[in-house]
């Protein structure tokens, strides 16, 4: 009953629930958080005790791979969609309430919350579950690639074919959309994620060391690449030695960094190929003449771009502030609700 | 750099291109564009280039290709899109003037929430001192004034049916009729209202009929504030000793509770059917009643209506004093005299 009145203290809320990262786009604001999708949990008197929450965000980020045993770093979110649902709902709920600060009441906004044009009905629904648990007074969901392409700024309302490509943390999401709808979309589950295992799994094939997730991360952001550049960077790590049992340190360079990252890049490559394939042939050509935009925090790949226009020849660009397109698509697509209607949402 | 400002975006990528020495059909077959959009980059023609979005991706690939410096190519667009007026950011992309209204308009509206607020917290404050007051003024002494304005409303004729001037001579007689008027009524009020309508009835045949109906009127209020000022006079030894008499008799079983105004519990328990407690205490009274259409109540020998105040479920929840009591008892007995006095009038007017 007092959901409506406590709605007029609270802004309307575009959520990019993403593996790697939780984006907010609040109405008349703009991006007011950018937070890791971590959340750290203490159970006190030993694993299996009471748990409460220790810290989100970066501050548990920082928490992951380093924590004592009566702590645990989560990341409830995997490929895209909830793992576990509790620890998803108290950390929207912690996020929601740390973009109202100054609200006297508990918050309740609409919110829209993108969702993987590939997940299923089940987990379409507990997205729309752990909003509302979050305290959402109401909750549309859209799929993420159409967020992606009004948050890049692409002409989806003409009937003309633009096709998006959005690297996330957990999925990557190509789609053709045209007329304020998709026409194909397709979602493979690679993403900065596989990055990082392909990294860690690839020097501990080669160096016979092992390094945690977080350094995996950090090799990527430096020395990541996906195209062979001119300049060979080189980055010195520390892991553990698997035959001795000791650290050491050791040097990674960027071609090897991209000899690594060949195979999650290849599916990505080829989810692409496969929607150019499905395309009609009319949006293909436009698709052609335009290009690809690129989206997400997995297009900040060092040449990612270039990789993607050299297997497909076509034009490929990258939008602007791609990690925050699918927020302010969001945020966006809000504000076009109430002009219009729901043209954008996604069917659960 | 000077020079860059002045320059449209083709014109620096076109100068970088010529410095590197690279062909226009090399550039377009790097960034796999068409010879066409590449040239119109260079030519700065707008119209011929796709949406902001793609065009900005082509001059990054562009600007990265001729080694130049992103942000300065990318920035030479915008102004150069900021001064035609045929702006394609216009479209679903830019959100940049939409914000600020949408904030506005947000404000509006938590300011008009926050005034509501504001406003139903000042109307609760009024209506808790108001009711404080209404409760207070009960105590006071000053039934005169208190009985007139509640006769208005509960009177049986309205008051713009009196002349405004009536005559001095009017309300001399009109005085006069009252004494012989009231005294009979109000010493039978409660047990004889059969005979009180007959003594109304005589003074009534004296009047002669021309004057018969203002003086009815006028008679009417005035009665009534002699018949309080009458029985005041009759409570008033017992009111003057500082403690009141409420007999209380149940006709059914009915939980009771009674507080005197120095809050002091008097009664406290289900009283049983047919059973009376005699209460002493000073008045105003709190009275909380669970079956109160089988309670009657007496307060100071003088009979206490309160059927008004009876909710729905039977429950009722009154302050009583010693005023209320004789307003209800005498607003009864006025209405049926100046009932019949209607009727004289018509009958002499015939």
């Amino acid at each position: 009953m007092f959901n409506r009145l406590r709605g007029l203290f609270s802004n309307d809320l575009s959520i990019d629930l993403g593996t790697a990262n939780t984006l907010i786009y609040a109405r008349g604001k703009g991006i007011v958080l950018n937070e890791p999708s971590v959340v750290a949990i203490r159970m006190d008197r030993g694993p299996g005790g009471p748990k409460s929450i220790e810290a989100y965000g970066s501050e548990a980020k920082t928490m992951l791979g380093r924590t004592p045993l009566n702590i645990q770093a989560i990341r409830p979110m995997r490929d895209g969609v909830i793992a576990d649902f509790n620890i998803t709902e108290k950390m929207l709920q912690f996020f929601i309430r740390s973009v109202h600060e100054a609200a006297i009441f508990r918050p309740s906004p609409r919110v829209l919350v993108c969702v993987p044009c590939g997940a299923t009905q089940v987990e379409r629904r507990a997205i729309r579950e752990s909003a509302i648990g979050a305290g959402a007074r109401k909750v549309y969901l859209i799929e993420e690639p159409m967020a992606a392409a009004v948050g890049a700024g692409m002409p989806v309302d003409e009937p003309r074919g633009s096709m998006v490509l959005d690297i996330g943390g957990g999925t990557s999401e190509v789609a053709v959309i045209s007329l304020n709808g998709i026409v194909y979309s397709a979602s493979v589950r690679i993403g900065g994620d596989k990055f990082d295992e392909a990294i860690i799994s690839y020097v501990r094939r080669n160096y016979g060391i092992l390094i945690g997730e977080a350094t995996a991360e950090h090799i990527k952001h430096e020395i990541g690449s996906a195209y062979p550049g001119k300049e060979l960077r080189e980055i010195e790590v520390k892991g553990r030695n698997l035959s001795e049992g000791i650290p050491r340190s050791f040097t990674l360079t960027s071609n090897e960094i991209l000899e690594a990252l060949q195979e999650p890049l290849y599916g990505i490559v080829s989810a692409v190929k496969t929607a150019l394939e499905q395309t009609p042939p009319e949006l293909g050509a436009d698709v052609a003449e335009r290009g690809i935009v690129l989206t997400g925090g997995g297009a900040l790949l060092t040449d990612i771009d270039r990789l993607i226009m050299e297997e497909t020849g076509l034009p490929v660009v990258m939008a602007e502030d791609p990690k925050t397109c699918v927020a302010r698509g969001g945020g966006r697509v809000l504000e076009l609700i109430d002009e219009h209607g729901g043209d954008f949402l996604a069917v659960e | 750099m000077s020079n860059i400002e002045i320059k449209s975006f083709g014109e620096i990528l076109r100068a970088a291109r010529e410095e590197k020495n690279i062909a226009l059909p090399q550039v377009a077959e790097t960034l796999k564009l068409s010879l066409d959009i590449v040239e119109s980059i260079e030519n700065s023609d707008l119209d011929a280039l796709p949406p902001a979005t793609f065009t900005c991706g082509y001059l990054r690939l562009f600007a990265k290709l001729v080694e130049l410096n992103e942000s300065d190519v990318i920035q030479a667009y915008y102004d150069t899109i900021g001064k035609v007026p045929t702006s394609k950011s216009s479209g679903l992309g830019s959100t940049s003037d939409l914000p600020t209204q949408a904030s506005s308009d947000d404000l509006g509206m938590r300011i008009i929430s926050y005034s509501l607020v504001i406003v139903v917290i000042a109307l609760f404050v009024y209506w808790l001192s108001d009711s404080q007051k209404t409760s207070s003024s009960a105590l006071s002494d000053t039934p005169v004034e208190k009985t007139i304005s509640s006769d208005e409303s509960t009177g049986s004729e309205p008051d713009n049916n009196q002349d405004p001037a009536v005559d001095s001579a009017v309300e001399e007689k009109a005085e006069l009729n009252y004494f012989q008027n009231t005294n009979q009524p109000t010493e039978k009020l409660a047990e004889k209202p059969a005979e009180k309508q007959t003594a109304v009835d005589n003074n009534g045949l004296e009047r002669s009929a021309d004057q018969a109906e203002n003086t009815q009127e006028i008679n009417a209020e005035e009665e009534k504030q002699a018949k309080i000022i009458a029985l005041a006079k009759q409570a008033n030894p017992v009111a003057d000793t500082g403690s009141d008499v409420l007999l209380v008799s149940a006709a059914d079983d009915c939980w009771v509770e009674i507080t005197d105004r120095n809050g002091q519990l008097l009664f406290f328990s289900l009283l049983k059917k047919d059973k009376t407690v005699e209460l002493q205490g000073q008045q105003p009274f709190k009275v909380f009643l669970g079956k109160a259409t089988a309670i009657s109540m007496l307060l100071n020998d003088i009979e206490y209506d309160f059927s008004k105040k009876i909710r729905r479920n039977q429950v009722a929840r009154f302050t009583m004093s010693m005023n209320e009591a004789l307003e209800s008892s005498t607003a009864q007995t006025i209405n049926e005299t100046a009932v019949s006095a209607d009727a004289d009038t018509d009958s002499a007017a015939n």
